[in-house]
């Protein structure tokens, strides 16, 4: 009995303990959003490291909230679902989406001292203009798709690299593709000379023939970074559909691989920061695109996370090695001007539903 | 004599069975602990910077901290609601007791992803941003078949002639709850709330649609089994699970002896 | 209308009954109470004290009644709604039509689909039942001591994350996984073998032993509960060992396979996570499409549609295997 009652007392004492203890620590979590407080950002992994941040907190003397997403259409759904972050780091190929259901506002660039360190492409990237010194789109960085594949394994392709390594009998089973519309559908249609973003009738049903017939091909489909990566190190697939990051990562420790640039060129992808239409401070969200922007921010973008600034002014000082291990063209400025850039797909919804179909192997 | 042999191959069986069990969840201590961002044999070296990078990683004590309010809100939530209700269901002759338990078990026979949409769909509707409270809902829903079933097979035999020996004395009902009946089904609550902490901590698929940004330990793990420098991070952290879920079932061992050892009403029933 | 037989036949409960077993102390299931006082209750003082014991019984299930419909049944009516409405871009069109369940019924893509997660959740149900089956054989009748630090073992691994173990699978059967390089280093094959990973096979292998604690568990009490003087009276009656399991163990047992298959079946095909990491395109199973309704795709009423379609055929194919298993067994005895 008395044991008992010990017990009792002990798991009663603990328990309220435990839940005060816990309450203080994730006290933020519930009441957050404060009127003045920091700005919060909702950004892709990485992209919210300390770097990104520094002069930000420097200047204002507070760290800003951040929040990660995975993939954009699960930010997207959480914003439509009632989420308000102040800043966010869509892609140029999804922004759009965002900007029609209301969630953003242009973004005064005068107020960005950054800003003319931006690539002169990326500053004037189609469609981003909202009117005289206005954008919806501040360009953060950009990086490549392309195809990461074995030197070792499929030695054939060594200086005359091809896409058609997806469709090779010989590597059947043993190739990838990411899996959003947004790489595999523009990649495929232009291996068979259709424009994915400008499509003329019967083009489509043309690009989803040809998806079908690459799924035969594939070992999977998947944007999972560390998929890639581990089962191009494994030798498990031969190649894959990637972005430059996962041959970055792969070239670091020190596996046979190489980066595909065929003739035909490949494609660039350009991510950036956006202001959400009910910012809680507009002059704090500036601050915290400006400090993201930053040199040393575009330093870290290239060594650390191995995708290219848009602020190439900031990388002026690196070492040529840097570039020749990570496989960044040098002159970044000149390889965007020729750039073949992912933009939005126009009727996404129904690519969307068809690619998801097809991947299920239906 | 034959008997014996069918033991010795159900024990060599047993083992097997066992292996199939272990072996893989024993994969990530092992992993954690080499020195290589890939996952893959052979191993290349010891290291406990995994761990290292664990600790330092604030996302991923946020997203800790997450769970264990989850959890617990949870717990209680779904512990407090059980309660009353398994000790009339057990207890009380009522109409249609079988159809309420049925009822109640329902989130057990719903596939956890019809749960997750169509209560994110309610909370859509009703406009209501998604939070670790609405993850929270979501959870305790869930963990009320637990709890229930906890709870009433507490219940059972339970004698209430205890009860109404307490109220001839003159006992409030308040008190009669509070000194006669609750001590006598505490190890059930303690299991019950072990039990729902457990499901709520584990579980991914309903979180995964009800989170916002503040994310619950198995979302963040989701988000970070992506990148490659981010997953021997979360080895160590599974491996760290798993140390605390065998403390968690030892301590509730050590609560079930303390229990059983004494004469008091928590050791009621026990034969 | 007796709650406690209720609470005998149901599954969960019995599940439910083990972890109390294990935490709080009470062990089998008999419900019998050790104690000397054994009054009748005195019917004058209870009915004084409460008028009607179904009226004061509801009273207390109320709050659990009211949150369990708030959260449960009235999603799922909201849910049952947006199956019959229209998603136009960004937003839903609200005029009812069954146009969502005809594409998710007619059309040949999703059919296939519903009968591969049906095929492989049946799959995965035989496999983990069958499996444990000894196992909650060898824990009830053969282990004297120590049942519970068997039933702890059994149930440890499930205490990690889900999320993890399938991943800790996909790191077994991957292409220089534990199973490749195992059989490379014993020389039985020179190069390792691929269609271990990404494929159903996978999905069913990751699946069985994601549940298993589940098949165990409720086997194990209506295992627990048979009554061994049945077993020594058929022995006595000339019985063999073989005959007396068809006869006694197994039927008296069903109802725990029942419900461990029932709790298996259900959620494993509502199960996303797992195929989409080990199941490759041809591993792909409904919830996966359904899941890609909700966010990717955006097309909230086609998912609704999708999932209440797949659990109206999970019901179904669910009971027509009960009642299916019933009649084998009684054909058996």
């Amino acid at each position: 009995m008395r044991k008992t009652i010990v017990v009792v007392a002990a798991l009663v004492v603990l328990g309220f303990a435990g839940y005060v203890l816990l309450s203080q620590r994730g006290a933020n979590t519930f009441a957050k959003n404060a009127p003045s407080g920091p700005p919060t950002l909702f950004q892709w992994e990485s992209y919210m490291d300390p770097p990104f941040l520094a002069e930000y907190v420097a200047a204002r003397k507070e760290t800003p909230e951040v929040a990660i997403f995975a993939d954009e259409d699960e930010a997207f759904a959480k914003m439509r679902a009632g989420y308000k972050p102040d800043v966010m780091g869509p892609c140029y190929y999804e922004y759009p989406r965002w900007q029609e259901a209301g969630l953003l506002q242009p973004i005064d660039t005068s107020k960005i001292p950054n800003w003319n360190k931006i690539s002169p492409t990326l500053r004037n990237l189609p469609g981003i203009s909202a009117g005289e010194n206005k954008v919806w789109f501040v360009p953060h960085y950009w990086g490549n798709t392309s195809i990461t594949y074995r030197t070792d394994l499929a030695p054939e392709y060594n200086g005359k690299e091809s896409w058609d390594i997806l469709f090779d009998p010989k590597y059947k089973g043993r190739v990838a593709v990411l899996e959003g519309v947004d790489d595999v559908v523009p990649f495929i249609a232009h291996m068979i000379g259709i424009d994915a973003y400008n499509m003329a009738p019967g083009d489509w049903e043309k690009v989803q023939a040809k998806l079908k017939e690459l799924i035969p091909q594939l070992r999977f489909v998947s944007s999972d970074e560390t998929t890639l990566a581990q089962s191009l190190a494994s030798g498990e697939i031969v190649a894959a559909m990637s972005w430059r990051v996962t041959y970055s990562t792969l070239r670091a420790e020190g596996h046979p691989v190489a980066y595909m640039n065929p003739p035909g060129g490949i494609f660039t992808y350009v991510c950036g920061l956006v202001i959400h239409k009910d910012a809680k401070d507009v002059d704090k969200a500036l601050a915290l695109i400006d400090s993201s922007l930053s040199d040393e921010a575009a330093k870290y973008t290239l060594t650390e996370i191995g995708d290219g600034p848009a602020n190439t002014k900031g990388i002026a000082d690196v070492e040529d090695e840097v570039f020749d291990d990570l496989g960044v063209p040098r002159d970044a400025d000149a390889f965007l001007a020729t750039g073949l850039f992912q933009q939005r797909l126009q009727n996404k919804d129904a690519i969307v539903n068809a690619w998801t179909e097809i991947r299920a192997g239906l | 004599m034959e008997k014996k042999h069918g033991g010795i191959g159900l024990m060599i069986y047993a083992i097997a069975y066992l292996t199939f069990l272990y072996v893989p969840v024993l994969f990530l201590p092992l992993f954690s602990f080499n020195d290589s961002l890939f996952v893959a044999f052979p191993l290349k070296g010891f290291t406990t910077k995994w761990y290292a990078q664990m600790f330092e990683d604030e996302a991923m004590h946020r997203a800790f901290w997450n769970t264990l309010r989850v959890g617990f809100a949870a717990a209680l939530a779904s512990t407090a609601l059980a309660l009353p209700a398994a000790k009339a269901l057990t207890l009380n002759r009522m109409r249609g007791g079988n159809v309420l338990i049925g009822f109640a078990n329902i989130p057990l026979f719903v596939p956890e992803i019809v749960l997750g949409i169509s209560l994110l769909i309610l909370m859509t509707a009703a406009k209501v941003p998604l939070s670790l409270i609405s993850v929270t809902v979501g959870h305790t829903l869930f963990c009320i078949p637990f709890a229930l079933a906890v709870l009433m097979s507490r219940f059972e035999g339970f004698d209430r002639s205890l009860e109404e020996a307490s109220l001839d004395l003159g006992e409030s009902g308040w008190m009669t709850f509070w000194r006669v009946t609750f001590p006598i089904v505490f190890p059930g609550v303690v299991a019950s709330l072990l039990l729902t902490f457990l499901v709520s901590f584990d579980d991914f698929m309903v979180a995964f649609f009800l989170c916002g940004t503040d994310t619950t330990l198995p979302v963040f793990i989701w988000g970070e089994l992506r990148f490659p420098f981010k997953l021997p991070g979360v080895l160590a952290l599974g491996a760290a699970i798993l140390i605390g879920s065998c403390i968690l079932v030892a301590f509730a061992e050590w609560v079930r002896r303390l229990g059983t050892t004494g004469s008091g009403p928590a050791s009621f029933g026990h034969a | 209308m007796n709650p406690r037989g209720v609470a005998a036949h149901n599954p969960l409960l019995q599940r439910g009954a083990i972890l109390l077993n294990v935490v709080g102390g009470r062990p089998g299931g008999s419900g019998v109470a050790a104690i000397d006082v054994r009054r009748e209750p005195k019917p004058g003082l209870w009915q004084g004290l409460f008028r009607s014991e179904s009226a004061r019984g509801y009273a207390l299930t109320t709050p659990m009644l009211a949150v369990l419909f708030l959260t449960l049944a009235a999603p799922i009516a909201l849910l049952v709604l947006y199956s019959f409405w229209t998603q136009m871009g960004l937003y839903l069109d609200q005029t009812p039509t069954l146009a969502n369940y005809e594409r998710a019924l007619g059309a040949a893509n999703y059919r296939t689909l519903f009968l591969r997660s049906l095929g492989i959740s049946s799959l995965v149900t035989l496999i983990t039942v069958g499996i444990a089956y000894p196992i909650a054989y060898f824990v009830a009748f053969r282990v004297r001591r120590g049942k519970f630090l068997w039933l702890i073992a059994l149930t440890v691994p499930f205490w990690t994350s889900y999320l993890l173990r399938v991943f800790a699978w996909k790191v077994i059967l991957g292409y220089n996984g534990v199973i490749n390089s195992g059989l490379m280093q014993l020389g039985l094959i020179s190069k390792p073998l691929e269609f271990l990973l990404y494929n159903p096979t996978a999905v069913i292998v990751t699946l069985a032993h994601a549940y298993a604690a589940f098949a165990i568990l409720p086997i194990y009490v209506s295992l627990e509960k048979i009554d061994r003087s049945l077993l020594e009276a058929a022995a006595d009656l000339g019985d063999g060992p073989f005959r007396r399991f068809m006869r006694i163990t197994l039927p008296l047992s069903l109802p725990g396979v029942i419900g461990a298959a029932l709790v298996i079946f259900v959620p494993t095909t509502g199960d996303y996570v797992t195929p989409a990491l080990v199941g490759g395109p041809s591993g792909t199973m409904i919830a996966n499409i359904i899941q890609v309704q909700f966010g990717r795709v955006n097309n909230w009423p086609l998912g609704a549609a999708l999932a209440i379609a797949s659990m109206t055929a999970v019901a179904l194919a669910a009971i027509f295997a009960i009642q299916a298993l019933r009649i084998a067994v009684a054909r058996v005895r």
